[in-house]
Formats: structure tokens, C-alpha cells, sequence
């Protein structure tokens, strides 16, 4: 309760910001104070009343504002004000946003935006998910996980992951008393916005993803700020490389977000398409993106072919990408657009998980895009010509 | 049907149960779980998630810090009526018989 360092309050900071966002009226209110220099309250909620009712400002009257007013006054504007994303004047009754970094990412400026956002209570269950530092933690272990996850195995590895400590160094009373949290407090929210899947019986949770999650928000867990995996429209020349499973699985899960037309993936091992990628690759389809995706286990082609028919997949039988001079093979490829890429190699095999680290570029003129499309455009060719089922190997 | 919760005042003349002092790092909802679990003699996974009766992180966030001393909250979960107040939470078992 008491914050006791810096640590804890920054990541209470990105508990709050999300909280915020968890409300459509605070959503709005945000979207109307950017770029204004500041509104007073009552304007506020003319424009909210205006916005629910759909109609005119002027035709708004102040009977009808007052409840919204007395709502703002005591509910929004406060936790607003509290999580340093507005300012309030209380003597003129003003409220003026401030230039926290969280309303310059991106996926915030989009979630925020009335005009292209259609489904608000599903965006408020997803902020209300994300708003515990606990919860992003437990998705961000579900989106890595290739098989459904028992209850208890998923409470020993958030214990880990809070602590910043081995699996095996983690207590069974901790374990129980996170076990004990998920139980009561934090799966049941995860069920209610349909995040994931509870078998009872089986104790096993399975994760579902959600089409409006965006990955760098369940990431900002990992540091105390919210950060992007994927920067906003910068492109650069530069080769960027990736370091540890789960930055290149969330670096490559995020290409997948930001595909508009094509997405070619290829996973040379089982295991490497994990629960998270497949939400993500569903996505796609329904964006309406050509995806398409080797894998050499016929399990996972079936599963894809199954639960996603709309995707083009095939066993990649060659020796794909053997880099020649790498101490690695290729071990997952993730090609969004043709311009943005991730390359990911396999090293050496540590308890059962290969190391991994991986390489990405992006931007048109960018050096890998550029290399990966000249090795890659005539098979694309070939993939596209043959259409959705693919039967002789590439 | 169920019965109606009892009022604050109607506790002032029962002796509680339990009753669990909190401390300043303990999350109330927590200590609901536990504690009734103990008192009914199972284990905190058996019992029927607490997010099916009231919301877990609003209760704590209702007793976070120093202004919340004039609060209280009055709910049942299970077979026990739940009050908490910002310095302990105290548990009576429900008179199944009556109520």
C-alpha cells in the first residue's frame, strides 16, 4: 500500500495510466484535450453528452450535463489528474493535458480515437485486464506458451517473473498464494473479457488472445514505462538485433499486428508458434492479409489449416535460409508487407529450449528488407501462383 | 432466495467469529479469502472464486491509504457476513437455519 521506492511507483504509474484508459469517457476526454491548450469542466461534458447522444453541441442543455459533470468532477477527472495525464485547475474549474510520453505511443493514440474505434466495452475490459501489473505478467507468460498452461505452473512462473528469480528457486508458499490470487481475483477477469480458457477439471488455462490487445502493453511489465516494440512510423537503415525468447517473440508477434496486406511466415521447429502467434496470425486473416506459413510439423499445419482455413501452408522440405557463415540456423522468419522483417536463429539447446537471438529491419530501403525480398520474391511468386493448397513441398 | 444483508448496526451486538487485523500491507481481499477458508474448513482453491461475489480489486482499492478511514463494507461471501473496516475485517457465520 505503501509505496516504499522508485520501481514500485513507476510500475503503479503504469497500473493507473491503464485504469484510466479502462473508461470510454476517459478515453474521449483525452482524445479532446489533445491538442487543445485546456477545457473547463462544463465544456467537457457538453462534449461527452454530445458524443453519447449523438447530436449537436449547441443542442445539449445543462440539465443534461449535470450528472455527466458531477461523474466527471468526482470519478474521472481525479484518477485522471492522479496518474499525471491531465492537469486540473481547481479555481477555474480547467483541465489541461499534460505531455505524459503515453499519449504520444501510438497504440494509445489509436485506442484513444472515438472516430476509428467501434467496440468500447471490449476495449474497457481489455484497459480493465491490463490495469494490474500481476495480470500483464500472466499474459505475457500465456502468449509465449505453445500448449495450454496448468493453473499452478503458470503461478510458479509469475513468482519468477516478479521476483527476477530462478523457477527453481521459487518457495510453495509463494507459489499458493499467487495460485490463490489467480483463483479469485485475476482469472475470472481473464475469462470475463475472453482472454483466455479455463478447463476446470484438467486445471489447465489456454490462452485466446484478444483482437484489440497490442503486445507492447502487455511489455510494459517487463520495464516501467510503456514502451514500443515496434517505433511508429520511423523506417531506418538499421539492422537491430534481438536478444532472448520472449523479446523476439513479442518483436515478431508485433510484425504480425503490423502487417496490412502480406505476412509470410516460416517456423523450421515445432514449438516455435506459440499460442500468442496464432491469436495474432488469426487476426490478420480477418484484417483480410495473405498469410502465409511453413511449418514442418504436419501438427501444426493441421491446426492452422483447421482453426485458420483462410491461410496458405506449406512444409518447407529444403534447407531453408542455412545462413552460411551464422553459428546458427534460421529458426523462425517473420516478413510483414515485404518492408519490415525479423530473422530469428537457433544456437544452442538449454534445457530443452534453444537459445535464440534474432535480427530485424524495417523500411523499404532497409538492408535486410531488401536482401530477404530478392531471396524471397520468387517464392512468394511461386506461393501466390499456386494459391491456397499447397501440396508439393517448396 | 436470500436473505437480506444485515445492517452495520445489527453486528453491534454480536460477537464476530474472526476477526483479522490488517496491517498496512495487506490487501483486504486476500485476507477475505484466507480467512474464510480457514474458518470453513477448506482450502482457498476450493472455495468459489471471491470475483463471483463482489470485485476483489475495488475492496482494496477502497481501504488504500490513510483516507479511507471512515469507510466500511458489508458483504457476504460463503457462509460468513464480511465486515471491513479500514483496521480489521470481522467475520460472521451465517445462520443458515434462519436466513
Amino acid at each position: 500500500m505503501a509505496q516504499t521506492n522508485s520501481t514500485e511507483t513507476a510500475r503503479c504509474d503504469v497500473d493507473a495510466v491503464f485504469d484510466c484508459l479502462s473508461h470510454r469517457h476517459r478515453r474521449y476526454l483525452l482524445d479532446l484535450l489533445r491538442g487543445r491548450t485546456s477545457m473547463t469542466e462544463s465544456d467537457l461534458a457538453t462534449h461527452i453528452v454530445a458524443w453519447e447522444r449523438a447530436k449537436p453541441l449547441i443542442e445539449v442543455t445543462r440539465r443534461e450535463c449535470k450528472e455527466t459533470l458531477s461523474t466527471l468532477h468526482h470519478l474521472h477527472l481525479p484518477k485522471l489528474a492522479a496518474s499525471g495525464l491531465v492537469e486540473r485547475d481547481e479555481t477555474d474549474q480547467t483541465v489541461t493535458v499534460t505531455d505524459n510520453p503515453v499519449l504520444q505511443t501510438a497504440s494509445v493514440l489509436d485506442a484513444i480515437d472515438t472516430t476509428t474505434t467501434d467496440s468500447h466495452d471490449s476495449l474497457d475490459a481489455v484497459f480493465d485486464v491490463l490495469a494490474t501489473e500481476r495480470r500483464r505478467t500472466m499474459l505475457s507468460i500465456l502468449a509465449g506458451q505453445y500448449h495450454p498452461i496448468k493453473r499452478r505452473t503458470l503461478a510458479r512462473d509469475v513468482v519468477a517473473q516478479e521476483a527476477d528469480i530462478d523457477e527453481k528457486d521459487v518457495s510453495v508458499d509463494e507459489v499458493d498464494a499467487v495460485l490463490a490470487s489467480i483463483h479469485h481475483v485475476h482469472l475470472p477477469k481473464l475469462l470475463d473479457a475472453g482472454f483466455v480458457e479455463y478447463d476446470a477439471e484438467a486445471e489447465t488455462v489456454t490462452y485466446e488472445g484478444h483482437p484489440a490487445l497490442r503486445v507492447e502493453w502487455v511489455e510494459s511489465s517487463m520495464g516501467n514505462e510503456i514502451s514500443e516494440t515496434v517505433a511508429s512510423d520511423e523506417e531506418s537503415g538499421d539492422i537491430q538485433t534481438i536478444d532472448g525468447r520472449s523479446n523476439i517473440i513479442s518483436y515478431g508477434q508485433s510484425l504480425c499486428e503490423y502487417a496490412d496486406d502480406e505476412l509470410f511466415l516460416l517456423f523450421t521447429k515445432t514449438g516455435l508458434l506459440e499460442a500468442g502467434c496464432f491469436t495474432r496470425i488469426a487476426d490478420a486473416v480477418d484484417r483480410g492479409v495473405d498469410v502465409y506459413l511453413g511449418s514442418p510439423d504436419s501438427q501444426v499445419r493441421e491446426r492452422v489449416k483447421e482453426r485458420m482455413p483462410g491461410v496458405t501452408i506449406w512444409e518447407p522440405k529444403r534447407d531453408w535460409l542455412n545462413l552460411p557463415s551464422s553459428e546458427g540456423r534460421v529458426g523462425r522468419l517473420v516478413f510483414a508487407d515485404r518492408e519490415a522483417v525479423m530473422l530469428g536463429t537457433l544456437g544452442e539447446l538449454e534445457q530443452g529450449v534453444h537459445q535464440e537471438s534474432a535480427i530485424a529491419g524495417r523500411g523499404t530501403n532497409n538492408g535486410l528488407v531488401t536482401l530477404m525480398r530478392e531471396l524471397l520474391n520468387p517464392r512468394l511468386g511461386l506461393l501466390e501462383a499456386e494459391g491456397h493448397d499447397i501440396q508439393s513441398p517448396l | 432466495m436470500m436473505a437480506k444483508l444485515p445492517s452495520d448496526a445489527d453486528f453491534d451486538s454480536v460477537e464476530p467469529d474472526e476477526v483479522y487485523s490488517l496491517s498496512a500491507d495487506d490487501r483486504p481481499s486476500a485476507a477475505v479469502y484466507t480467512t474464510v477458508a480457514e474458518l470453513s474448513g477448506q482450502q482457498a482453491l476450493e472455495m468459489v472464486p471471491l470475483a463471483e461475489t463482489i470485485d476483489p480489486e475495488a475492496l482494496d482499492l477502497m481501504f488504500d491509504g490513510p483516507k479511507a478511514t471512515e469507510a466500511n463494507a458489508i458483504f457476504r461471501y460463503a457462509d460468513y457476513y464480511v465486515v471491513v473496516t479500514s483496521e480489521e475485517i470481522r467475520f460472521y457465520e451465517v445462520d443458515t437455519e434462519t436466513s
